[in-house]
């Protein structure tokens, strides 16, 4: 192998190829499964929860939390925590002169919760709502046609208070925003914390739920860890894989569909690099001819060969993991921008929640190490063979 | 003299589909050791599988064959190969060297598979090439040697290892008139001066006057086992 350069090295370059773009497509995968888990997590409850032990059972507009602002302040100054989300919700029903419609109704920091998700570039009419603008509501288009609203229509908005008893007030339409998503178009109201405690008659440090948002998913355990204190029999810290299993569901059905097509790209490889070694054989049936010819015994030249193909396994393997580490580092620290790749000049038609469809490619150690052995084995256990074919040889045939 | 090759009532069918094809009929020999022998005859009449048998790459319908003294027939393909390895040297039509190995790495071949320590062999490839003539050489891939050079290097890789045998198979064929009798003039020198047994399959009647002996082969079996010489070329 060490003779015939050009051949070694088509082998190897084409081996560390195969590991290459594997280890890419693996990592783009998982880094779009990060994405996923981020601005899907970001758009809903936070990577960890606290709220009532049997909220999700029970989501009644009573079941909530009490929780005093320095507890709030203790779990803003937890390193890692980059935005907390004190939300007070409620499911209940607008209606307006022409319609009667069941929304969910939410109450939160709005300033806050407009750096997670920029709500507030989407309004299309009126303004958005803050601390200050009380007994203002801002709804979505679909909603708003529903029922007939403008800004400043006047609209009856009820659910059951604490007490089960049923409460109404009569609110005015702010603004109206354009999400594309159904979720906020459709079925969500959204108001002040204050507006929405005096509707559902709560105290002012109670909440139903409050979320956070975390730096980076590695932390997730640390910072769930540290507000284990918060555990009470009325409130319970969650992690978001707890309270979120349709999330956790759905990513893992993506990543089996990965991998299947990973084992696809696999296959596709497998073929490549036994084509190779049969290719790399057939034309050096000469050479084997001659050398059994000579008295070279057929399991020396078979150990050769298998040499061969483990050496070019390992070599194919360092380079392609050298390769992917090329590859990763502006991948990983520039991203790959789908939106531009795929042309969509409105990302949220496709994820309303997402900032951007810029994934980052992350190399998990498990892939790696996956791949450089498939790499090194599947190409040992392939060159046999080559290992076998290599004496299928005519010594007898010298032409 | 001693018995180097010995073969009694040897025949070698082929199977080409369902015919049959009678390559040796039923032949039996002997060579000494030192002779220098050549083995001619048309085109189809057994010559090289007479040789392959001989050379222990093929095996033999019936009959047995014997090389120096010990009974090859029957032999498995380990034992051929270890036969090769030690007893014998192989001189090919189109030379068979090695693309990817220098002519020294070319002649050394044999005493590598053989398990002779590198300097060893390395000492013993160069008085080979030596021997023939391109020493001078040693450094040079196949492909950047002429013709004769090349037939050179695989006389080399076939002493290499002192062989009892040298076999060669239509080793002028491939060469021109004056480099064809450079070659006979070396195998000629190396059979007197080392002794080596010689027997070489060839149509050409130049490499057949050089020989000691001709064993003419026609159909498969022996027709003529003489002096050159004394052998008619237009009647047979």
């Amino acid at each position: 192998m060490v003779r015939n350069r050009l051949r070694s090295l088509a082998i190897i370059l084409t081996l560390a190829a195969g590991m290459a773009f594997t280890m890419v497509w693996l990592s783009l995968g998982e880094g779009f499964f990060h994405k996923l888990i981020s601005e899907n997590i970001k758009a809903t409850e936070g990577f960890v929860v606290v709220q009532s032990p049997t909220y999700y059972e029970y989501p009644s507009n009573g079941n909530t939390i009490n929780i005093s602002a320095s507890e709030l302040d203790e779990i803003a100054n937890i390193k890692g925590v980059t935005y907390v989300k004190p939300y007070v919700l409620a499911t209940g029903v607008v209606q307006s002169p022409y319609n009667t419609k069941s929304v969910s109704i939410r109450a939160t920091d709005f300033d806050m919760f407009d750096q997670v998700i920029p709500l507030k570039s989407r309004i299309v009419d009126g303004q958005f709502i803050d601390e200050t603008t009380t007994n203002r509501i801002v709804i979505g288009v679909d909603l708003a046609e529903k029922l007939n609203l403008r800004v400043g229509s006047r609209v009856v908005v009820g659910a059951s208070d604490k007490s089960g008893e049923l409460s109404m007030r009569s609110l005015r339409v702010y603004g109206i925003l354009d999400t594309s998503g159904s979720e906020y178009d459709d079925g969500v109201v959204l108001t002040n914390r204050e507006t929405l405690r005096s509707l559902l008659g709560m105290e002012p440090d109670e909440y139903t739920r409050i979320g956070l948002e975390i730096d980076a998913v590695e932390n997730l355990p640390r910072i769930y860890s540290a507000m284990s204190y918060l555990n009470t029999d009325t409130r319970t810290v969650f992690r978001w894989d707890e309270i979120k299993p349709e999330i956790v569901s759905f990513i893992a059905f993506d990543r089996a569909l990965v991998k299947v097509i990973t084992y696809m790209l696999i296959f596709l490889i497998i073929l490549g690099i036994l084509n190779i070694f049969l290719l790399s054989v057939f034309e050096r049936r000469r050479e084997f001819s001659t050398i059994l010819s000579l008295g070279s015994s057929p399991t020396y030249l078979r150990l050769q060969i298998l040499i061969e193909g483990v050496l070019y396994g390992f070599l194919g393997a360092v380079i392609g993991s050298l390769l992917t580490f090329l590859l990763l580092i502006p991948l990983s620290r520039i991203g790959v921008d789908f939106a531009k790749i795929l042309n969509l000049s409105e990302i949220s038609e496709l994820f309303f929640q997402f900032s951007d469809l810029r994934v980052y490619a992350r190399l998990s150690m498990s892939n790696f190490w996956g791949t450089f052995i498939y790499i090194w084995v599947a190409s040992a256990v392939l060159n046999l063979v080559g290992v076998k074919k290599c004496t299928d040889v005519d010594i007898t045939d010298r032409s | 003299m001693k018995s180097i090759i010995k073969l009694e009532g040897v025949s070698k069918i082929y199977k080409q589909g369902d015919v049959e094809v009678l390559a040796v009929n039923d032949v039996s020999l002997e060579i000494t050791a030192g002779e220098l022998t050549a083995m001619g005859g048309p085109s189809g009449s057994g010559k090289s599988t007479l040789l392959n048998l001989i050379g222990a790459l093929d095996s033999p319908t019936s009959g047995v064959i014997y090389v120096d003294d010990d009974l090859t027939t029957g032999y498995t393909s380990h034992q051929q190969s270890a036969l090769r390895r030690h007893k014998m040297g192989f001189i090919f039509q189109s030379y068979n060297l090695i693309p990817v190995l220098t002519a020294v790495e070319n002649a050394e071949y044999v005493l590598t598979i053989q398990g002779v320590p590198r300097s060893e062999r390395r000492a013993m490839a160069l008085e080979a090439l030596d021997s023939v003539g391109i020493a001078d050489l040693q450094s040079r891939y196949p492909r950047q040697l002429s013709g004769g050079q090349q037939q050179r290097v695989a006389i080399a890789r076939a002493l290499a290892s002192s062989p009892a045998i040298i076999l060669a198979d239509e080793p002028t064929a491939n060469l021109d008139s004056k480099t064809s009798e450079s070659f006979l003039e070396l195998v000629s020198q190396l059979n007197k001066t080392s002794g080596i047994t010689f027997l070489i399959s060839t149509h050409d009647k130049d490499v057949m006057s050089y020989c000691d002996r001709l064993i003419w082969l026609r159909d498969g079996q022996i027709h003529y086992d003489g002096n050159e010489k004394e052998f008619n070329f237009t009647t047979n």
